[in-house]
């Protein structure tokens, strides 16, 4: 057994009556990179989540060997996970080392209220890996949408899972920083299992071991040279999907 | 004759008391984004009470408790409704309307039935100077509860607002905190309704947290200044109450107007 695998066996999910994702089996080996795909509603965040056990699923999901269903706690040990940016409301005051401390924190036991002297170290190791140690103490009202994205890494990366989970990391991220990001995931995937979806996957495609398109179910996985095909493409994209010179470009309106 | 202050031990202990627990409960109500919900909750207080009233003069109840209950029942309905897929502000919308008939009802039935307009009155518009020292005792202890349920666990609530997800994957379970936070909310606003008032209730439970949040660049910070807010509104409010005879509550509650507003030229 490979120590870095993410398996699903019969994962199913469903919303009310709605079913997302049937009777999926896959089964993914690190170190790699491994690009999810999909229309706007296609399920990507529902997969991320039914894999992270935070919503309730049908069938298996394994992590490493070990049996993570439904069970978010046992997950986040193995998974760093980095959420979508949806537009949430900062108004409140958590300043970026209060973000990246919360790994540690929350793992103690309660009463929480102090943060431990001896972690520091991990705390500002992450914090200088992404390039975020000098607004360490700043809001996160106050950040670039790249500063945030990169804050949101050094909190998954605390702990230096070996299972990394990048729900759309180059939402609302400036096209410079979109190209410090994703220069940062590449090098993280020479080590590690790393599972991102993104509107703009062509930024990714040089460096992804695999493809997973979702579309309500997952439609396609494999090789880049497998599931990039124009065909396969506008069956779930439909007519966004245009091809340029050997290039394939996906335009549902997210990408830059 | 020299002006001349004189503050009741008891009038400074109830409007500490109050003021300390808005101070810790504001700055969370804030962060985990429970502004509507928190606005919403002097309508359950005060139906609360004016239920605890009517069963207390037909079937003898105790009054403290049984309003602590209705409390809590009226709340966890709301709660209830939002687990099941109700959009917050609805659920809310839904909860003012039916607490708003249902107090109106009571205020009715009790001003008819029972001669206790002195005492509805004072919930209606809180008065810290009428308490007595069973009140104050009533008081302190509301306010331990209210203080163990929350004091310990500022972080876990606060995250939750930040990143419920992370939360929950760090292996906190995330909805027994929502629980503990309703629970807080609910017992505070009806235990301190008779020394804050329900008027100024939504103040106080609202403005000491967005205060802070408008002049604090950490969470830490923010809690601190929440709660050093709301109790230096509450004792100076009392102070120039006591000073000029105006209303207490009513004193109260423009003070943490003003501190917004000072906040709000001051910015960031």
């Amino acid at each position: 057994m490979s120590a870095l695998t993410l398996e699903a066996k019969g994962l199913g999910v469903s919303y009310g009556d709605e079913e997302i994702f049937s009777n999926e089996d896959f089964r993914l080996e690190g170190p790699g990179l491994v690009v999810v795909m999909g229309p706007n509603g296609a399920g990507k965040t529902t997969l991320f989540k039914a894999i992270l056990g935070l919503i309730p699923v049908r069938g298996r999901v394994l992590v490493n060997g070990e049996d993570v269903t439904g069970r978010p706690e046992r997950a986040g040990r193995l998974i760093g996970y980095v959420p979508q940016w949806r537009g949430e409301d900062y108004s409140f005051p958590v300043s970026v080392r209060e973000i990246v401390e919360s790994a540690i924190a929350l793992r103690r036991r309660p009463p929480r209220l102090s943060f431990p002297k001896d972690e520091g170290e991990r705390i500002e190791s992450a914090l200088e890996r992404m390039g975020v140690g000098d607004v360490a103490d700043k809001p996160l009202s106050e950040l670039s949408g790249g500063q945030r994205q990169r804050v949101f890494i050094a909190r998954a990366l605390v702990w230096d899972p070996s299972i990394l989970i990048m729900d759309e990391p180059l939402t609302a991220v400036d096209p410079m920083g979109r190209v410090d990001l994703v220069r940062m995931i590449k090098e993280m995937s020479s080590s590690k299992l790393v599972m991102v979806s993104s509107h703009d996957p062509s930024m990714f495609l040089d460096r992804a071991k695999l493809i997973m398109v979702v579309n309500r179910g997952i439609v396609a996985l494999g090789p880049p040279s497998e599931v990039i095909r124009e065909e396969l493409l506008s069956r779930v994209y439909g007519r966004s999907v245009f091809i340029v010179e050997k290039c394939v470009h996906v335009v549902d309106g997210y990408a830059v | 004759m020299p002006f001349e202050l004189i503050l009741d031990p008891r009038w400074v202990i109830v409007v500490g008391l109050a003021s300390i627990v808005y101070g810790v409960l504001s700055p969370v109500v804030v962060a985990r984004r429970l502004l509507f919900l928190a606005g919403a909750l002097p309508h359950s207080a005060l139906l609360s009470a004016l239920l605890a009233m009517i069963t207390m003069n037909l079937l003898g109840c105790p009054f403290e408790i049984c309003s602590i209950v209705f409390s809590l029942i009226l709340v966890s309905t709301v709660s209830l409704l939002i687990s099941r897929g109700v959009r917050p502000d609805s659920a809310t919308a839904i909860f003012v309307s039916i607490s708003v008939s249902l107090t109106t009802i009571s205020l009715y039935f009790i001003l008819t039935a029972f001669p206790m307009e002195t005492s509805v009155w004072s919930y209606i518009i809180g008065d810290p100077l009428l308490v007595t020292w069973q009140d104050i005792w009533f008081t302190v202890a509301v306010s331990a509860i209210v203080l163990i349920l929350t004091v310990p666990f500022l972080r876990e609530h606060i995250l939750i607002g930040v990143d419920r997800d992370f939360v929950r994957l760090s292996g906190v379970k995330a909805s027994l905190y929502d629980d503990m936070m309703v629970a807080s909310l609910a017992i505070a606003t009806v235990g301190l309704l008779k020394a804050v008032g329900f008027v100024v209730e939504h103040v106080m439970v609202l403005l000491p947290g967005i205060t802070a949040s408008a002049l604090a660049k950490s969470g830490r910070v923010a809690v601190m200044l929440g709660f050093l807010l709301s109790l230096a509104g509450g004792l100076m409010g009392l102070l120039i109450s006591v000073a000029t005879g105006l209303a207490p509550s009513g004193v109260i509650g423009i003070v943490m107007l003003g501190f917004y507003l000072i906040s709000l030229v001051r910015g960031r």
